[in-house]
Formats: structure tokens, sequence, C-alpha cells
């Protein structure tokens, strides 16, 4: 079975591109993230929100360490956490 | 009681009144008798019009049986309450209508997420029963948006005599600032604001905002509302956006499944140009129905310049910001005349009962939403049956966390 795409190819580029550059992203987990906060922060990333009509986290921090998690297993996706106007 | 000289809604109030409780009703006389109708008791406040055979009187009920016995009468209306109302917009949806019935979003909680509110604002007063924000600082506005958004979906309108109302003017709001200054945001902030919202207990969540790029409803914030209409049964309102008049231009969240995406007409019920249309990145109809959007006049927040002034206290505004809000105030209306209707119940009330303006799917959704065909529906009984709501895709909504925290909650 295909594996799920955890991350976008735009924002991998983008997050490759300037690793070091501080992003804010949204992460979705596997179930509650709430196990997985001391690994974002061992990472260099700080929790802003933990949604609870969605798992996952509101983060800031590097983008190196957004790509390396990746990998993780409890990790479901990573989007941006995109702009949104007045409308 | 002579039945073919009484308006049917008025033998209805006969029937229903007290016998001692006068109904007010407007008479039209036989032009060669008009004047010689004689006066009864109860008919003191009689008010003559000169151009027309016309009268305007309160009546028992009795009476109004021996009037139409009556060959000087013709015929026998009830004298309705008139509304002054949010110009022409809230007039065009039939808001007015429901109001007169009784329905003006009395103990009906909505949540505004959007620049804030000015709380002193005349047209809030009293009714404002949380204030937060997600951006810093207080909620209060100091942008504009969200106080003219507010005032569309519940505004009073009592710094202008009534003219500017509101659809559903005796709401109760719950503001959440998750825009800035500058009307801007990001969808974490959204999110908590929704989430706020949720832990409130409100009915019907207002989202007059959007993202920049079209979308598939997958994205986070997207889910999320899926999410809470689902489990939650709270109504979420969204605009489709200003990215028209090209296609799949609807954004996030207006791209969700099951909020009401709403895009945006002009006084003539045309389709604006700017309100986005669809179908969304994944082949879906959007927007789901279209509400009055252009050059609407509601209220305006203190020290803010946003938008021209028409007279002290109100600006004029257009977009899909400004349709969304009608949306809102009307599920209210419903809402309060029938508490237990499930979101997607209120959907397809709104959708099925709306006018077709015969132009493509993709601009209009069903058509330009008419909330007293809706309440008309409502009454009927006709109210499609609750459907279960597919679920929001499992990889994306963990449903047995979910589940665990909306007991925490007791919601859902």
């Amino acid at each position: 079975m295909e594996e799920p795409v955890k991350l976008d190819g735009r924002l991998r580029r983008k997050l490759a591109d300037a690793p070091n550059q501080t992003v804010s992203l949204i992460v979705r987990t596997a179930g509650d993230p709430t196990p997985h906060l001391a690994r974002l922060s061992e990472l260099g990333m700080q929790v802003t929100h933990q949604f609870r009509f969605l798992p996952g986290v509101s983060v800031t921090g590097p983008a190196q360490a957004a790509l390396s998690l990746l990998g993780e297993s409890w990790i479901l996706s990573i989007e941006e956490d995109a702009p949104i106007r007045a409308a | 009681m002579s039945y073919h000289k009484i308006a049917p809604d008025l033998q209805r109030r006969v029937r229903s009144a007290a016998n001692d409780r006068p109904l007010g009703v407007i008479v039209r006389h036989r032009a060669n008798t008009f004047g010689r109708h004689t006066m009864t008791a109860s008919s003191a406040a009689l008010r003559q019009y000169r151009l027309v055979p016309i009268s305007a009187m309160q009546l028992l009920p009795a009476e109004i049986e021996a009037l139409s016995q009556d060959d000087s009468v013709e015929y026998v209306w009830p004298d309705l309450p008139v509304y002054a109302c949010l110009d022409t917009s809230v007039p065009r949806i039939q808001a007015p209508r429901l109001w007169s019935v009784g329905l003006r979003g009395e103990g009906i909680k909505i949540a505004i997420l959007d620049t804030g509110i000015d709380p002193e604002h005349p047209d809030f007063a009293g009714r404002i029963a949380a204030l937060t924000s997600f951006v810093g600082g207080s909620g209060v506005d100091d942008n504009g948006h969200g106080t003219h958004v507010a005032g569309i979906a519940a505004g009073s309108g009592a710094a202008s005599q009534g003219r500017y109302q509101g659809v559903a003017p005796a709401a109760r709001l719950y503001i959440a600032k998750v825009l800035d200054r500058g009307g801007a945001g990001s969808m974490s902030g959204v999110m908590a604001g929704i989430e706020w919202a949720v832990q409130h207990g409100v009915h019907v969540i207002n989202l007059s905002l959007g993202g920049d790029a079209p979308g598939d409803g997958s994205d986070a914030l997207s889910t999320l509302c899926d999410q809470v209409v689902r489990q939650t049964g709270i109504v979420i309102c969204t605009a489709a956006g200003n990215g028209g008049p090209g296609i799949t231009s609807v954004t996030a969240p207006g791209c969700a499944r099951y909020v009401i995406t709403v895009g945006a007409v002009d006084d003539a019920d045309r389709v604006t140009e700017f309100s986005s249309r669809g179908p969304t990145v994944d082949g879906r109809v959007k927007p789901d129905v279209v509400f009055p959007g252009a050059d609407i006049i509601s209220a305006q927040a203190k020290d803010t310049a946003l938008g021209p002034v028409v007279i002290p206290g109100y600006v004029r505004m257009s977009g899909t910001s400004m349709a969304t809000p009608h949306a809102t105030g009307g599920v209210a209306l419903l809402l309060q005349a029938k508490p237990d209707l499930k979101p997607d119940q209120i959907k397809q009330l709104l959708l099925t009962t709306s006018q077709n303006l015969n132009v493509s799917p993709h601009a209009q959704g069903s058509g330009r939403g008419d909330l007293w065909a809706a309440y008309q529906k409502l009454k009927s009984a006709a109210v499609p049956q609750a459907a279960a709501l597919p679920p929001v895709p499992a990889a994306a909504s963990g449903s047995s966390w979910l589940e665990r925290v909306l007991r925490a909650w007791k919601v859902g």
C-alpha cells in the first residue's frame, strides 16, 4: 500500500532550502499528541496550540526540525500554518 | 365568520387569540360607505386614511367576526408589525417575516471569529456574552471588519433607530479576535478560536475569512471545521472568498465539506464578480448558497477607518464576508424555531428553499437564500431526516482520541 504523503513537495523544498529558518507549522499526529510534546521540544519546536478536535499541534521552530520529524511513525502530516485573511 | 372577507392569517389569529385581547386590523371599506362603519368600544385607536377607503383599528376577535358580516366592509387584514431593516439586504432574504412570528434569535449563541468587536457600539448593548483574542491584546476591534460582520448577523440597529438592524438582532454574541489590526491571522489561530467557541456551547459559528490558495478540504482548518460540525452539531457558516470570477477559487475553510459556504450577490441578485467560484480542487460544488454581500451597511467600530461612513456609527462594505453573516443570522432564526435541527438539516433547508438565479452552481450554489421559504418548509414538517455525516478521512481525524476529548468536554 502506498504511504500517505506527510509533506507536500512545495513545502518540503521550502524547508530544505532554508533549514535554519523559523517556520510556523501544523503537525497532525496519529492520536493524542501529548506523549510527543517532549520530542518536539527536544528538536527546538515550540508548541503554540494543542488542538482538541484534530489530533495535532501548531508549532514554531527551525525548518530542519520539521524535516527530521518525517521519519517518525506518530507523525501523520505536516503543513504550513497558512495565513488567513478577512474575506 | 364570512371567511372570504378575512385574510387567512387573520383568521388563524382570531381563532387562537384570547377573547378579551384586541388585535390590530386593517379594514378596506366599500368606497361609497366609507366612514359609516359604527365604532366599537375597543376600536378607539381608529386611524382613517384619506386617499384610500381604508382604516386601521384594534378589535376584539368577536368584533372582527361581526365586522366580516358588515356589508360596508370589503376585506380585513391583520395589521402586521413593520421593522426598519439593515438597508435592503435583510428584507431581501425575508428575515423580517421571521421576526413578525417572534423569531429574532433569542436564546441562540452566535460566535463571530474575526477582527473582534467594538463592545461599546449600541447595536450590541448587553448581548456580548464573551470576548477574547487569539492574536494578542484584547478582543476589541481595531480593524472594523469584525464589528461590521457582527452587525449584519446580530446588530440591533439601536444607533440608527432600527434602520440598520441585523438578521438575528436578539442573539447573544461570542466574539473571538483571530485576525489582527491588518485583518490577517493564521490557520492555527482560527482553529483555536473555533475550539474556544465550542467550549462556550455556541450554536453557530461565523467565519468571514479564508486562506490564499484554492483547497480540497483536506487542510487542517477545513478538517477541524468538519469534525466540529459532525461531532458537536454546531453549524459553521464560512465565506467562499473573494477570489472570483475565476473558477476553483474557493479557499479554506470554504472548501470544507460540512460547513455552509456562502458566496455573494448584489441588490439585483447577480452573483458578484469577486465571489469565489467552485468547484473545489477535488471537484465538489461550492459555494453552497449565496446571500447579499455588496454595499452592505452595518456597524462601524470606533476609531477604525475601514469602509466609507454612511451615517455616524455605520459603514458600507462588500465581500463574501458580508454575505456569510446573513446566513449565520438566518441559521440562528431557524434554530430558534426548532432548536433540535442538525447542521445537515439546516444546510438542506437553506439549500432546497433558495431562489434559483439560473447561473452556474459553481457561482450560486443552490441559489440565493430565502429565510421565509426555509421557515415555511420547516413548519410544514418537510425537514429532511438528519443523515449521519460520513466521517472525515480517518487518517486525519483520530476518531477514538476525539471521542475521549468530547466526553471530557461533555459535547457531541
